[in-house]
């Protein structure tokens, strides 16, 4: 990993959000956590993200409007989302916008970090 | 005598008028006595005709007792004529009596004193006669009814209960003729077995005077009608009875429409309890679906909100096993172990959320032309199979049908899930598929424990499971899937033998492209 990927992780779960950007440092990346949609907007504007890990279903905007926001602002920027629902529509939506993947909770760690890897 | 009788007299003697008259109206009182002096009047008054006697002299000016009878004859022959003539005429009084005179009075002196008592014999004779006349009339009218009637009626008499008389109706149907019967004993045209029955009804009858029964009775080609009786005992005026009158009707045709309607009852009843257990399964199915729809709306909700926390451990698991991997040397074995099952677990337990989140989806199946074996075979290879079971299958060629492959997948999964649960010491899984006139068959058999018959009912019901593991929603969507597709699934079990799961599809052909 020459250069080190820089990850926003987006999720209303605090336990999700500890446990994913431990792991994620673990293996090397530069993790930013923002706990809603509105958050990650702000994140986004002050730093610049690779990569954006995102649960679909949060209070507020929800996953995919906060994509669409993140867009904007972030072109280059690279998605998988997460999600414990199965919301089909939402999913299709995300793949539709670019999404790399949409990923069902509990995730296997193995294959995000594959996905990670091969996203660059 | 409260009412007067009404005398007609014919005498052309004014004097022998007065005399009989006063002799009857006044001495008498019992008559009243109309008058006649000449052949025009008697002819007015026969007109009238109000009268119940007539009284005439033989020698009458113009016309003679003669002609009064016939006259009368014509009116009304019942009425009755007598004829007073002069002494020493016994001529005249026999050609009166040839001529349809009732009687005759001789005149003497004092022969009008007689006339009351003459005339009143007269009205006694002819009251006797009509009612001769009625009796006879009666009779004929019963000879008619006993001759006539559709019942068959005999009179049965002596210690041998012969028939002594019978009406056409008896011997007809018997298949003989009156005479053929008469004087038979009466047991002879009932069968072997109800002449005993016979016996103690006439005993009974001889006691009571009256029986009514049914019985066996015989034709003359031998064949059997039954019958209803009744049986009425005369009895002579010492009490004793002295023959017997029996009343028989051929009752096969009743018998046969009794026999007709309980059948017809038996079946209405029949059908109302096939009617009643359709609506019964009707509600049974409707309160799983239900229930069904319930426990997919919480499961489905409860399953999705597991996912978060589930995920959480998940990565925990995960990142405590990559910090103790790093540290090389220092490994703990236990720790190791542990963290290996908390994965595990978590693995297993997101198992049980897929399938409960399945559960929870009301997906229609999507048929498309699939080959069922190539399922089965798809099935066996995502079921973790022991090496101690043993994987049989038979009955390879099946044509292409309709069918949802991802569904019917799950149903085959589940199924062989089961068996090889069923099997913990190992055993046999043998998977048979068959073509059927009315679809496919796939017999799904295991050599394991068997299932219990108090769970054989309700094992296709949700959240019922026998295992130690699982929730018991295997079954459940096995059934849904495979109804959902038109077929039907099914269990035989003995236990200790095993268990064999029977689904059979609708073969839906893929419709074919000329």
């Amino acid at each position: 990993m020459s250069e080190r990927l820089a990850i926003l992780v987006v999720d209303d779960d605090p336990g999700m959000i500890e446990t994913l950007g431990d792991i994620l440092e673990m293996r090397g990346y530069r993790v930013a956590a923002a706990s809603d949609g509105s958050q990650a907007i702000d994140l986004a504007g002050e730093k610049s993200f690779d990569l954006t890990l995102m649960d679909i279903k949060m209070p507020g905007i929800n996953g995919v409007e906060t994509l669409k926001e993140l867009k904007k602002i972030a072109p280059a920027m690279k998605f998988i989302m997460m999600t414990a629902y199965a919301y089909e529509h939402l999913i299709q939506e995300a793949l539709a916008e670019g999404a790399l993947a949409v990923l069902r909770k509990p995730l296997d760690i193995n294959e995000l970090l594959n996905l990670i890897e091969t996203s660059q | 005598m409260s009412e007067k009788q009404r005398i007609l007299y014919i005498d052309d003697n004014p004097l022998d008028r007065a005399l009989v008259r006063d002799a009857l109206e006044k001495e008498h009182g019992g008559f009243q006595v109309v008058e006649a002096g000449t052949m025009a009047e008697f002819e007015i008054l026969l007109e009238k005709g109000e009268f119940e006697v007539v009284l005439s002299d033989f020698n009458i000016l113009g016309f003679n007792g003669l002609q009064v009878i016939d006259a009368i004859r014509e009116h009304d022959p019942a009425i009755p004529v007598i004829i007073v003539t002069g002494t020493g005429s016994e001529d005249i009084a026999v050609a009166a009596l040839k001529r349809g005179a009732a009687d005759y009075v001789i005149k003497t002196p004092d022969h009008i004193r007689r006339l009351p008592t003459t005339i009143m014999a007269a009205m006694e004779r002819r009251r006797l006669r009509e009612e001769r006349r009625r009796n006879e009339e009666a009779l004929q009218k019963w000879g008619n009814i006993f001759a006539h009637a559709g019942w068959g009626v005999a009179v049965l008499g002596g210690e041998e209960l012969r028939l002594e008389m019978m009406n056409p109706a008896y011997a007809a149907m018997h298949g003989y003729r009156v005479e053929e019967l008469l004087g038979r004993p009466v047991a002879e045209v009932h069968t072997p077995e109800s002449r005993e029955r016979l016996a103690a009804v006439i005993e009974m009858c001889r006691e009571k005077s009256h029986a009514a029964f049914e019985n066996f009775h015989c034709r003359r080609d031998g064949s059997v009608f039954p019958a209803w009786h009744d049986v009425t005992t005369i009895r002579d005026e010492a009490g004793r009875p002295a023959y017997h009158i029996v009343h028989v009707q051929n009752i096969s045709v009743l018998k046969a429409t009794q026999q007709e309607l309980e059948q017809l009852n038996r079946e209405l009843e029949n059908r109302v309890l096939e009617k009643t257990r359709r609506l019964q399964a009707m509600q049974d199915e409707l309160i799983r679906r239900e229930k069904l729809a319930a426990i997919g709306q919480l499961s489905g909700g409860v399953a999705h909100d597991l996912r978060n926390p589930l995920g959480v451990i998940g990565n925990v698991a995960y990142f405590l096993q990559a910090k103790l991997g790093e540290r090389a040397g220092a490994t703990d074995d236990k720790i190791a172990k542990h963290l290996d099952i908390l994965g595990r677990e978590v693995a297993r337990a997101t198992r049980i959320i897929a399938e409960l989140t399945d559960f929870s989806k009301d997906i229609l199946p999507e048929p498309r032309p699939a080959d069922l074996n190539g399922v089965i075979d798809e099935a066996l290879k995502a079921t973790e199979i022991a090496d101690s079971i043993a994987v049989e299958r038979q009955g390879l060629d099946l044509p292409l049908i309709m069918l949802d492959p991802e569904q019917m997948n799950r149903v085959f999964v589940n199924l062989f899930n089961n068996a090889v649960q069923a099997m913990p010491q190992g055993g046999v899984l043998r998977i048979a598929t068959s073509l059927l006139e009315s679809g496919v068959e796939v017999r799904v058999r295991d050599s394991g424990n068997g299932i219990r018959p108090e769970d054989m009912t309700r094992i296709f019901d949700p959240l019922v499971t026998t295992k130690a593991k699982g929730i018991g929603l295997g079954l459940c969507i096995v059934k849904d899937i495979v109804e959902k597709h038109g077929g039907e699934v099914t269990v035989e079990s003995e236990l200790g033998k095993g268990s064999t799961f029977v689904v059979r599809l609708p073969a839906v052909l893929p419709a074919s492209r000329d």
